[in-house]
């Protein structure tokens, strides 16, 4: 409950700057507030291809991997 | 060799972090209906795109610019890979909206269909109460 007045306060610091993927609010974890600004982008694939994961992995740090089973989401 | 180019350089830039998340659909996902739908544009329906999703995130809006265009060059890279891997159509294909950034033409989304959908807006919508939400404008 105590955690509520911040995240109003700061929904009213980022109003006026909510648009399409440029601010988003996360929930909780634990006791932790994770708040940030973030930006998707997408890129149409045919299939995640061996050449694709290489190209993925050279973009990035790669420090996880998760694996969602299907119908998990 | 393992590169791993932007996680360190987009740390100085307050990056908190970068994810990249492949969603593989079925072959038949856009064939479970026969109705017109809005995506994937008509001339599409046969090619089921995976929508790779790259998510950069960042704290300080001092680096707005910059993290919009390493996520631009990202995608750019993975698209260029990609297409050099055998992978066709992919530049002309549908991006999946709702991981598209955020000023990504409508005509690169739902193709041929926009005209279509600005009359359906402009019809039920009149006032353009969309227009104080966020998402993209017709």
């Amino acid at each position: 409950m105590r955690l509520i007045p911040l995240v109003l306060e700061i929904l009213l610091r980022i109003k006026g700057e909510i648009s399409c993927a440029r601010v988003y609010v996360f929930g909780l974890l634990n006791d932790f507030l994770f708040v940030h600004r973030g930006t998707f982008n997408s890129v149409p694939l045919r299939e995640l291809s061996p050449a694709v994961l290489d190209a993925i992995v050279n973009e990035t740090t790669v420090s996880s991997i998760f694996t969602l089973a299907p119908g998990s989401l | 060799m393992v590169i791993q180019f932007w996680g360190p350089r987009l740390a100085l830039k307050s990056s908190s972090f970068i994810s990249y998340d492949a969603e593989p659909f079925l072959q038949s996902t856009w064939t479970q209906n026969t109705e017109e739908t809005a995506y994937p544009p008509e001339n599409t329906r046969a090619d089921a795109f995976l929508p790779l999703n790259l998510y950069f995130a960042w704290t300080s809006s001092l680096f707005d610019a910059d993290l919009q265009e390493a996520v631009r060059q990202s995608s750019a890279q993975i698209l260029a890979v990609a297409t050099a891997d055998g992978q066709a159509g992919l530049a002309s294909a549908p991006v999946y909206p709702n991981y598209a950034i955020f000023d990504t033409p409508l005509v690169n989304m739902y193709g041929g269909n926009v005209a279509r959908l600005q009359a359906l807006k402009a019809e039920v919508d009149p006032e353009d109460v969309m227009g104080l939400a966020g998402g993209f404008k017709f």
